[in-house]
């Protein structure tokens, strides 16, 4: 038996893989689309894992220290450290802003870590050049993402850092790429102002009559001496193992009077809340692209059907049964999803690693592509089959 | 030594004392510096300087990168290169100086082969691909 759709493809075979890489490059952007929403869920996801933490602790009633401001004072940890269950804790600071360095500036988010100690929680975990921070203030790992190179010279606020290292991946939820500098430095870069600001405060300070008094002598310097700022954004918690993660959180709630989360209810409130308009904004346009390429591949397959009319009212002339015309029809679309998809997902692939964010394309997706992809080519050829099976065989002579 | 900004030169001095007052949060502790010859004039009040204080040598052990050190399961090791495969092992370390090196007091022999930078989180069952010099993309 002779394969009619192979046969009627081989006779037009240019149309149809024109159309087939068509209707691919359609189903790569779609699969893009869906990459780009996984990327943006997993730059959440490793923004949790970088940070090595098991807990976080922030200030009470904050969602901190990603989706909303949290500052603690930075002593805390060390109560922290004596509560059960906690192998580890060390303070971190977060802040997103624009780093210069000799070219220009980029995006970043400035984390400070413990130095000295390895393996502490929140310092980059691998990395993929460099060393660690040995030195207490002045030295900086960069993300390979931002550019920078080692030994560059950044200036973040008021102090210049040398990038000692570069890590890969370590990124924040926003797809920013992260650049570790020393705690000491990144409290003063996060809380100290620029030396105009400190002149002013100062000098506020020094004129307010209720502070000045003369039979307080040194009053005024105590003042401008506490207007430090002991402030860390949060405390991140490593649990012994065999731990129970909730139990040393509700520990660490009633006794250390702070917030705690868990991994779970991280991930909750990054994936949940705090990228949840992105995604919902991707997810809408995936819904459109998804629709859109449905009526493009109904109307392709529907209009190469009508081409072939008088070819099918002589297949029914010759007495073909509307089984074998249904099956042609059928077979042609699922073909032209299949080249569709294969050349969707190539494109897709090729594509991915240009984009400026991370773009990830899981296999699970790739399959819900595929099946969506042929049964939106079986329903469009439903279309075209009726059409098809309504063909007067007088018309193949009657013309 | 004791380098003051703007100017290369490198002034030579001892620690006279150290102040029994830690910092809270870094543990960070003042230190008096004595110039061994009293440079003229003199530094302004307020001028900021790069201290590096010289320590007494330790005896010769093996260092390894800090880079390589990883921390699993809340314990600390790196990861050795055995036959082609990953094997996570414990070390002890020791003293580490400013340029990233580290002292393994227990944990390795010499001559054992450890990761030093991987582009991803290494497990035992990961494949892996030696390389003696990094790409251009990340040196």
């Amino acid at each position: 038996m002779i394969s009619l759709a192979g046969r009627d493809i081989l006779h037009a075979w240019g149309k149809f893989v024109f159309t087939g890489i068509g209707l691919g490059l359609l189903i790569g952007v779609t699969l893009t689309m869906a990459g780009v929403y996984r990327g943006m869920v997993d730059d959440a996801r490793v923004l949790l894992d970088n940070s090595g933490a098991d807990l976080w602790v922030v200030l009470r009633v904050t969602q901190g220290p990603y989706a909303e401001p949290s500052s603690i004072y930075d002593d805390l940890y060390r109560g922290i450290l004596g509560m059960p269950g906690v192998a580890q804790a060390a303070n971190i600071t977060y802040l997103t802003m624009q780093v210069r360095h000799s070219q220009g500036d980029v995006r970043a988010m400035v984390v400070g870590v413990v130095p000295g100690s390895l393996g502490e929680p929140g310092q980059p975990k691998q990395l993929v050049a460099g060393r660690h921070i040995t030195r207490s203030h002045y030295e900086a790992i960069a993300d390979v993402a931002s550019g920078l190179r080692l030994g560059e010279r950044v200036q973040i606020r008021r102090q210049q850092y040398r990038v000692v290292g570069l890590t890969r991946r370590m990124v924040s939820s926003s797809g920013d790429p992260m650049i570790f500098i020393p705690l000491r430095d990144a409290q003063q870069a996060q809380f100290l102002k620029d030396n105009d600001a400190i002149h002013q405060q100062r000098r506020r300070t020094a004129a307010d009559p209720v502070l000045v008094r003369n039979e307080v002598p040194g009053l005024l310097d105590a003042l401008l001496a506490a207007q430090s700022y002991p402030y860390v954004n949060a405390v991140l918690v490593q649990l012994r193992p065999g731990a129970e993660a909730d139990e040393t959180a509700a520990h660490i709630r009633r006794w250390n009077r702070q917030q705690v989360y868990t991994r779970e209810q991280m991930e909750g409130i990054l994936v949940g809340k705090l990228i949840s308009t992105s995604a919902r904004q991707i997810g809408m346009f995936l819904v459109i692209l998804a629709i859109v390429s449905a009526a493009i591949v109904a109307f392709i397959i529907y209009t190469l059907t009508l081409g072939k009319i008088r070819e099918i009212a002589v297949l029914k002339l010759i007495g073909t049964r509307n089984r074998t015309i249904a099956g042609m029809i059928l077979q042609q679309a699922l073909g032209l999803g299949l080249i569709g998809f294969l050349v969707g997902k190539v494109a897709a692939t090729f594509w991915a690693p240009f984009f400026p964010k991370y773009v990830l394309l899981i296999t699970s997706d790739t399959l819900a592509g595929l099946a969506i992809v042929l049964a939106i080519c079986t329903l469009a050829s439903v279309l075209a089959i009726q059409a098809a099976l309504k063909v007067d065989p007088a018309e193949a002579i009657g013309g | 030594m004791h380098r003051p900004r703007g100017n290369a030169t490198s002034l030579s001095g001892q620690v006279l004392r150290i102040e029994p007052l830690a910092d809270a949060v870094t543990e960070e502790i003042l230190a008096k510096v004595i110039f061994d010859v009293m440079p003229q004039p003199l530094p302004p009040l307020g001028e900021l300087g790069e201290v590096t204080v010289g320590l007494p040598g330790t005896e010769a052990l093996p260092v390894i990168p800090s880079a390589s050190v990883q921390r699993r399961e809340g314990v600390l090791g790196v990861w050795l290169i055995v036959d082609g495969t990953l094997r996570y092992a414990p070390v002890t370390l020791g003293a580490s100086d400013l340029d990233g090196d580290v002292q393994v007091l227990a944990g390795l022999r010499q001559g054992d082969r450890v990761v030093r930078y991987s582009q991803q989180a290494l497990t035992p069952r990961s494949r892996i691909r030696i390389v003696e010099r990094l790409t251009a993309d990340a040196s």
